[in-house]
């Protein structure tokens, strides 16, 4: 396919869905009870809600990273919630809600590739089903929201409290605060879900903040895949999106979580990904970020259990105007524990890619190692690439390596390609492409088709 | 310092303390342009019994100097200032032994094709702060640097060095090894920072650390910060232990396993004989 042929307009596009609830702009203490009520949750969950409201309102917006100056707080709406009941099947949801989800293609990518989907409109999920072979072997996907109330004790042990308590950073608390929607995923006990789950996150509403959660519990031996894929349509006005994902992996169990993060140029992705891995468990990110005005988003590892494991995988893809401050963090706190970070990045036309990320091998850790690789790409004079690793060693039993390198496409290599009888255009398409494949080969092959796709729209216009 | 939610050790405080014996009187060294081989001891032209002392060193154009400090010969606060004119070179080659609280600020302003090579060894048994700050502000220009350092008992080393390229086809090649034995604790903190007219530069920042103490700990940030493309930049940062196969090879040879860490140790920090 031609670059040419890319039609950013599927992704770009708002849609006049019709609403049931819209709150005022900013964040209060009303807003925050009135989600709750309309969601009729438990006192306990109000109460975490609230307590997180009044930590949010007196702690000030970090001041490292990138500039969060143009964020709005006040002038955002928190609470949005379509005029859809959440379905079982694509023909009972809205026609104009479908129609925007049919052109992404999730409804088809359903049929032939996952075990599972979940479509989030706004505030609200508004289609989530899941195969019957794995319904029927114990494994839960549900809606956030219809977890609260259906599995209350497992939401009451895991939801914020020790892998993101609600305290832990200004974004946390505040998504703590109004979270709405959700993917909850229970995989019980030495079951191995072998097509992917999928969630869907499409904020339509203009000056809207989504504040997803999703919470993933794989028991002893368990297998799951999850995917998500996020995009909004394109305002002149910000938008915020403050996601959080906890995932909890028990022993033995290995959990691949992938996204694909495309919000659109006007978002503020402010994201906060984050798993406990208990004994022998794996835990493997793989995350692309190709959206957002501004994104910072670093998936951390808490190897809790000995012989824990951990992979990273994230390629940024920073184009004219946009910030990606991504990166990964691994705190190693027992023995034998394991991580390799793979970070890749693509700065172009004034964009900024910046790796920030954290090792950190505790006392306890013995025979720990863990390995992080950047390679950053810039493809013209006008665009910036940032490394900011950290390393916090205190165990004199452990190896650590990390290592980073910067530079351009080599006239050479170009001219390699070019020899061939490719455009410098196709020439540079295919140097990236090879740059991005570990990435894009780990993806299920639906994935990775569209992740080239936009790999290759963001490198419309890279020459001359 | 905050970096992703995670503090650093602050050691403010101690620095404040040290900074505030700077303010003694300056010592002015120049070296003529076109002067060759110089050899200047700092030990003999700084001022004795001063808690603290201010030196500036002007390489006129074309200058070649060898800059010597040798173990005790600094007060506990001190500043360097070096300016190297077109074409100057410059051979620092410093040895600290740090046994009460001490700072060390390092600037260097470094033209066109001049050359910055500095060789320092420290060797920490309390606390010890120390500043680069380099700036290749003419085309051509050339820093190197060759540092190792060694911790021991409750030493707190805290190290920053930070390159600037500010012109074209400049280039740094920095390269660190040290060792936290004990209880001492080290932060490591390297910055390279290449503008946007820097084009055609290259820079290279390493940093290689053994823990050699149940209770030491090590904090490595080594920064990259690049805003052009057409540069080479790489960066590598580790902490490891000495490997145990080494240790048993020496050990099936005979060596008792204290003299094989201690030689090993001793290896791991010999400096690079192509470092000059």
């Amino acid at each position: 396919m031609n670059i040419g042929e890319i039609d950013r307009s599927k992704y770009d596009r708002s849609d006049k869905a019709q609403e049931r609830y819209r709150a005022g702009f900013g964040v209060t203490e009303d807003v925050v009870r009135e989600i709750s009520r309309q969601k009729g949750e438990p006192a306990w969950m109000l109460n975490k809600r609230l307590g997180a409201y009044a930590l949010f309102s007196k702690t000030p917006i970090p001041t490292w990273g990138p500039d969060l100056s143009g964020l709005h707080l006040d002038e955002i709406t928190y609470f949005v919630r379509p005029d859809a009941a959440e379905a079982k099947s694509w023909e009972e949801v809205p026609a104009e809600i479908r129609r925007t989800f049919d052109r992404l293609g999730i409804p088809e990518a359903e049929k032939n590739a996952l075990g599972g989907v979940g479509a989030q409109y706004d505030s609200d999920i508004v289609y989530h089903n899941i195969k019957e072979e794995w319904e029927r072997q114990g494994v839960v996907f549900e809606n956030m929201d219809t977890a609260v109330q259906k599995y209350p004790e497992l939401v009451m042990r895991y939801f914020m409290t020790r892998c993101v308590p609600i305290n832990d950073h200004k974004f946390a608390m505040l998504h703590a605060a109004v979270w709405s929607g959700g993917t909850f995923i229970y995989v019980p006990s030495g079951v191995k879900v072998t097509l992917p789950l999928q969630a869907y996150f499409r904020m339509n509403a203009e000056r809207g903040g989504q504040f997803e959660h999703t919470l993933i519990i794989a028991d002893k031996n368990s297998e799951v895949s999850y995917i998500e894929g996020c995009s909004a349509p394109r305002y002149m006005t910000s938008a915020l999106h403050a996601g959080c994902v906890e995932i909890f992996v028990g022993e033995g169990a290995i959990v691949r979580y992938s996204s694909i993060e495309n919000w659109s140029l006007n978002t503020y992705n402010l994201n906060t990904k984050r798993a406990i891995v208990e004994k022998n468990a794996t835990i493997e990110w793989i995350n692309g970020n190709m959206g957002s005005g501004t994104t910072m988003l670093y998936p951390a590892s808490i190897l809790v259990g000995e012989g824990a494991r951990s992979e990273s995988l994230g390629i940024a893809v920073a184009g004219p105007g946009q910030h990606q401050d991504t990166g990964s963090k691994v705190v190693h706190v027992s023995p034998r524990t394991s991580s390799v970070i793979r970070a890749k990045s693509i700065s172009r036309g004034g964009g900024v890619a910046s790796y920030r990320g954290l090792v950190r091998v505790g006392r306890r850790a013995d025979n720990t190692s863990s390995s992080v690789v950047c390679d950053a790409l810039i493809l013209d004079g006008e665009s910036q690439s940032h490394t900011y690793p950290f390393i916090k060693a205190e165990n004199s039993d452990s190896d650590i390596l990390h290592e980073a390198r910067t530079g351009r496409i080599g006239d050479d290599e170009l001219f390699y390609v070019m020899s061939r009888g490719f455009s410098p255009e196709a020439a540079l398409k295919l140097i990236v492409g090879g740059f991005v494949e570990e990435v894009s080969k780990k993806l299920p092959l639906e994935y990775a088709v569209e992740f080239n796709r936009l790999i290759e729209l963001q490198m419309e216009g890279a020459v001359g | 310092m905050s970096h992703i939610g995670t503090s650093i050790f602050n050691n403010e405080p101690r620095i404040r303390a040290l900074y505030a014996a700077l303010e003694h009187a300056p010592v002015s060294i120049r070296i003529p342009p076109g002067a060759r081989d110089y050899i200047i001891d700092i030990e003999k032209v700084i001022p004795r019994g001063e808690a603290g002392v201010n030196i500036s060193i002007d390489a006129g154009s074309g200058s070649s100097a060898r800059i010597m400090v040798r173990p005790d010969s600094l007060p506990h606060s001190c500043s360097i200032d070096f300016t190297l004119a077109e074409g100057a070179e410059i051979l620092y080659e410093a040895e600290h032994l740090v046994c009460a609280p001490a700072l060390l600020l390092v600037t260097a302003q470094v033209h066109a094709n001049a050359k910055y090579v500095v060789q320092e060894r420290v060797t920490a048994h309390a606390f010890f702060y120390s500043r680069y700050k380099v700036a290749l502000s003419g085309e051509g220009a050339l820093f190197t640097d060759e540092m190792r350092y060694s911790g021991a008992s409750a030493a707190v080393l805290d190290m920053e060095r930070a390159v600037h390229h500010r012109a074209g086809q400049t280039l740094s090649h920095m390269n660190a090894r040290g060792v936290a034995r004990d209880e001492a604790k080290v932060l490591w903190r390297g910055k390279v920072r290449v503008e946007k007219q820097a084009k055609k530069s290259s820079a290279f920042q390493r940093h290689d650390a053994i823990l050699a103490g149940a209770g030491a700990h090590i904090d490595a940030a080594p920064y990259l910060e690049i805003f052009t493309h057409d540069v080479s930049c790489k960066h590598s940062a580790s902490v490891t232990r000495i490997p145990p196969e080494n240790l048993f090879y020496l050990a099936s040879r005979g060596v008792p396993f204290a003299d094989a860490h201690r030689m090993l140790t001793e290896g791991f920090l010999s400096l690079s004989h192509h470092a000059s």
